[in-house]
């Protein structure tokens, strides 16, 4: 009995099931710890909180692993599923701010400096972009914390490049602006 | 350029899972079972020393603490089989004393477990104890009965310690031993007059009477000799699976002896080595080695030789159980550091040889291997229900009661939950 329970895992996996668990166990390696810290600052630093959104993002990332390009980057895949996921957590729960409802934020704010030089600590920081829109707040850390290109950053919004590239520079001249002392 | 601003975004704190709760995901993603529709062609023991170690890690701490897993139970058995290996580790008649009287301190807490959760047929049995004296006994220790045969087996270590203690010269280490016996026979004569006087009035006749009805039975599995054999006869009926039909007449006659040999050979030369991140490396660097012996064996399709590697797998997965026995939390943080490096690389290599082993077995070895796989799956569902029957929830929102902190706990009981399932699937296709 002993020994049957030691083959377990191999006996109800196979060895097609055994080669995506071994492949999705090493994404995971790679990323628990970046989509932790993106789901964490998306709930507020409420740990427990994003803990258990965590596992979730990558039980049903594993569910959906069959699906996954090979050829594409999992990086944007992944968030792309958290990002789904945190938006279907707070379905109905807590007033969402989309990209769409920011994007027309700072048109009017053409008198910012080009190459604004901004020097702040990081605790002021965290302040100021508390007080950015959600979506805003998101596209930067996924641009500058989480270091996502601007094309992963697009396939997990599941926006167009362009459009990410002018949201991300509005949020930046919002964040600067905010930044500036009066 | 990064503007300070762009920078200082860089900086913004990262962090990370706690170590619990990355393991505790890593093994919920590990027996997550496949939801998509490939249904198990083959069953081949590569991988099994990376996931049945964690097999182990899930049941181990409990199975071997806890007095609730009995004489019966399919966990027993595996609780007496780390008690075989301590044995083993054993090499001086001190340390072989300790460890027997540690036995049967722990059949004693079964036994006392058994006489909370009563026991009437046990109890009919030893009523007619003191009158039928020893002739009942012999019969009474070869039925299955849990509470006969914990006594039993309780006499029996007890019995092993005192030999043992015969052996030592030194008059220390005599007086440490003859006080470990006695404080253990102590406690059992106390336990069992406590339980009730009528039955067992005459608690030293009883002893004397059990440790020569132990004489003549020979189910214990406390010896470390038959728990080998236990263990090899169970690899043994698992490679035949393997190797029936057009498999076999390909396959080497298994030699048990032989390959029991080579169990002992490796259990004392890992007795030798501490409890460490690096015998953590040790064990994965063998495996390593055995990958490279498979892959050539694949290559000449040397069956032989596959066998042999099956066996020494399964070994390996004894030593990992060892390890996670005894590893502490930082340990199990150094074998994950070591683990991003190495381990990365034997998975690389693993699934390297998952093709190669497809490829090989692909043409028309499907039909007899189907079969074995089957009757694995089947003893795989039957090892599943068990989980599936104890009570741990891993959707406990108390924090507290996280997988680890439930796996080093003796006292709590757990379940797989295997019904993880996201409910809100509404949501994109990917």
């Amino acid at each position: 009995m002993v020994v049957v329970e030691f083959w377990y895992p191999l006996s109800t996996f196979g060895v097609h099931s055994m080669r995506k668990k071994l492949q999705f166990l090493r994404y995971y390696n790679q990323f628990h710890d970046k989509i932790f810290t993106y789901l964490l600052y998306r709930v507020q630093f409420d740990r427990p909180l994003a803990e258990d959104l965590t596992s979730e993002v990558f039980l049903k990332a594993y569910d959906k692993f069959d699906s996954f390009d090979k050829d594409r980057s999992f990086q944007a895949w992944i968030y792309r599923i958290a990002h789904n996921h945190l938006v279907n957590h707070y379905k109905g729960k807590k007033p969402q701010t989309a990209l769409e409802d920011v994007e027309h934020v700072l048109e009017d704010d053409t008198d910012l400096p080009q190459h604004i030089d901004i020097q702040i600590d990081l605790e002021r920081l965290k302040l100021l972009m508390a007080e950015l829109p959600d979506a805003m707040q998101e596209i930067i850390e996924l641009r500058y914390l989480h270091e996502l290109s601007h094309d992963e950053i697009a396939e997990c919004l599941q926006k167009n490049v362009g459009a990410v590239r002018t949201m991300l520079s509005r949020s930046m001249k919002k964040l600067k602006i905010l930044a500036v002392p009066v | 350029m990064k503007q300070p601003l762009e920078s200082q975004l860089s900086r913004l704190p990262k962090h990370t899972l706690r170590s619990k709760k990355r393991w505790a995901l890593f093994l919920r993603l590990l027996f997550k079972r496949d939801t998509a529709a490939h249904r198990p062609r083959y069953l081949f023991p590569l991988l099994a020393v990376g996931t049945a170690c964690l097999v182990v890690v899930i049941g181990g701490g409990y199975i071997y603490q806890s007095p609730n897993v009995q004489y019966g139970q399919s966990l027993h058995t595996a609780k007496v089989r780390v008690e075989g290996r301590q044995l083993a580790r054993a090499t001086t008649p001190l340390e072989k004393v300790r460890s027997y009287t540690t036995i049967a301190n722990r059949r004693l807490a079964e036994v006392e477990q058994l006489f909370r959760g009563s026991q009437p047929l046990a109890h009919r049995m030893l009523g007619i104890l003191p009158v039928h004296a020893a002739g009942e006994l012999v019969l009474a220790a070869t039925t299955e009965d849990a509470l006969v045969q914990t006594i039993a087996a309780m006499h029996k270590a007890t019995e092993q310690a005192i030999k043992e203690s015969e052996k030592i010269t030194e008059a220390n280490q005599a007086q440490e031993a003859l006080e470990l016996i006695a404080a253990s026979q102590d406690k059992q004569l106390t336990i069992l007059r406590a339980q009730d006087t009528s039955l067992f009035g005459s608690s030293e006749k009883l002893v004397d009477a059990l440790t020569r009805a132990v004489y003549h039975t020979d189910k214990q599995l406390t010896d470390i000799g038959k728990v080998k054999e236990t263990i090899a006869a169970g690899m043994v009926s698992q490679i035949d699976i393997l190797t029936s039909d057009e498999w076999k007449p390909k396959t080497s006659e298994v030699n048990v002896e032989e390959k029991r040999n080579s169990l002992e050979y490796l259990r004392t030369g890992f007795a030798n080595t501490s409890v460490s991140e690096e015998r953590a490396g040790e064990y994965f660097r063998r495996l390593e080695n055995k990958i490279d012996d498979l892959e050539r064996a694949i290559d000449r399709e040397d069956t032989e030789a596959l066998d042999d590697i099956l066996f020494f797998l399964e070994a390996y997965t004894e030593e990992a159980e060892l390890f996670f026995d005894e590893a502490e939390d930082e340990e199990l943080d150094e074998l994950e550091e070591w683990f991003e490096d190495v381990g990365e690389e034997v998975m690389e290599e693993a699934e390297e040889i998952l093709d190669e082993v497809d490829e090989m077995f692909e043409e028309d070895r499907d039909e007899a291997f189907a079969e074995g796989f089957d009757a694995l799956e089947d003893a795989a569902e039957e090892a599943l229900d068990f989980y599936e029957e104890d009570e741990y929830d891993f959707d406990e929102e108390d924090e507290e009661e996280d997988l680890f902190d439930y796996l080093f706990d003796d006292e709590d009981e757990w379940e797989y939950d295997d019904d993880w399932e996201d409910e809100d699937d509404e949501d994109e296709e990917y």
